[in-house]
């Protein structure tokens, strides 16, 4: 197939969640380590936390500069916060018992949540119906009309300079420091 | 770039959902792109409902991806649809979303459809006009 350009996209952390029969949110997958509904929001309002890092691989992150708050100091290892920048999240609704599997969550919010010196080590998922009120994404421990649970991806892009404010020099694909 | 805690997804569905004839209701739906052999709406609902016929795997993992527990149907796979819009400046009609992993009928093949649903504001099953965009991928949680 055609050769675009292609462009780094690391999977980091997948999860389905949904809600027990005791109300509390549950997550099945991978690269979370915890979730949990945050103080004061008892509805439709869950705080996922990262899986640490693989620490040697981290050395060296390198902090960002004139960002206080994100990226590693150089030669830090872990934990593993990401930079919100490069970060992208899919929420995706699972249907509900309505048929033919609606749901009635429209409004889908991913919330990074930083900690300086390490970065975003929690995702903040917030779910609102058509009437702009904080849902659960399913029943307690059964899929209601709002769904059955709600699937997370989470992939960290390209951490290096943004191409599109690269210094370039032509001709085409001569870089600015190349000589003869 | 830096090396985070990788998690494995395996691409096994990418295309666009579509109308050539437009969105009148039982109007013709097709998909284009890789992974789905077959595509029709919903029984019983000529709009807003598509059920997409997985392709077959290889040996030992048929045209499924595998079966799951508990409330939910299927937690090995994920999916994201994005509505394209029409117009300047492009709207979609679509309100929300929703994905339905339904079980093969054959013990132990797992999820061989996928059903997509789409509902406008207020709600309702609604097509819309610019089509979706689908991606699928099987995620190893088991």
């Amino acid at each position: 197939m055609a050769d675009y350009a292609a462009v780094p996209l690391q999977p980091i952390a997948d999860a389905l969640l949904t809600i027990n029969a005791a109300g509390n949110p549950v997550i099945t997958g991978r690269g979370f380590s915890s979730v949990a509904r945050p103080v004061g929001s008892p509805i439709g309002d869950f705080i996922l936390t990262l899986d640490s890092g693989t620490g040697v691989s981290d050395i060296g992150s390198g902090s960002l500069v004139g960002e206080p708050g994100f990226g590693f100091p150089d030669g830090f290892v872990g934990p593993n916060g990401l930079d919100p920048r490069f970060a992208r999240v899919s929420v995706t609704m699972r249907g509900g018992t309505t048929a033919p599997g609606t749901t009635t969550i429209s409004t889908r919010i991913a919330t990074f949540i930083t900690t300086p010196g390490s970065g975003a080590l929690q995702i903040q998922i917030t779910l609102r119906n058509t009437a702009n009120a904080v849902t659960d994404p399913m029943g307690a421990g059964v899929a209601n009309a709002d769904g059955s649970g709600v699937e997370i991806m989470v992939w960290n892009g390209n951490a290096g300079p943004d191409n599109a404010t690269a210094q370039l020099v032509g001709p085409l694909f001569q870089g600015a420091m190349q000589f003869p | 770039m830096t090396d985070y805690a990788a998690v494995p997804f395996q691409p096994i569905v990418q295309g666009v959902i579509s109308f050539p004839l437009g969105v009148a209701p039982g109007s013709p739906v097709v998909f284009d792109g890789e992974g789905v052999s077959g595509i029709a709406r919903v029984v019983g609902f000529p709009t807003g409902a598509y059920v997409l016929n997985l392709d077959e795997g290889l040996p030992g993992n048929a045209g499924a991806v595998e079966p799951g527990a508990g409330p939910v149907v299927n937690p090995h796979v994920r999916t994201m649809i994005t509505a394209r819009g029409t117009g300047v400046p492009p709207v979609s009609l679509v309100a929300t979303s929703a994905v339905l992993y339904l079980l093969s009928p054959v013990a132990g093949v797992g999820a061989d459809q996928i059903v997509v649903v789409t509902e406008t504001f207020p709600l309702a099953l609604v097509d819309n006009p610019a089509g979706l965009e689908i991606i699928v991928w099987v995620v190893p949680n088991g």
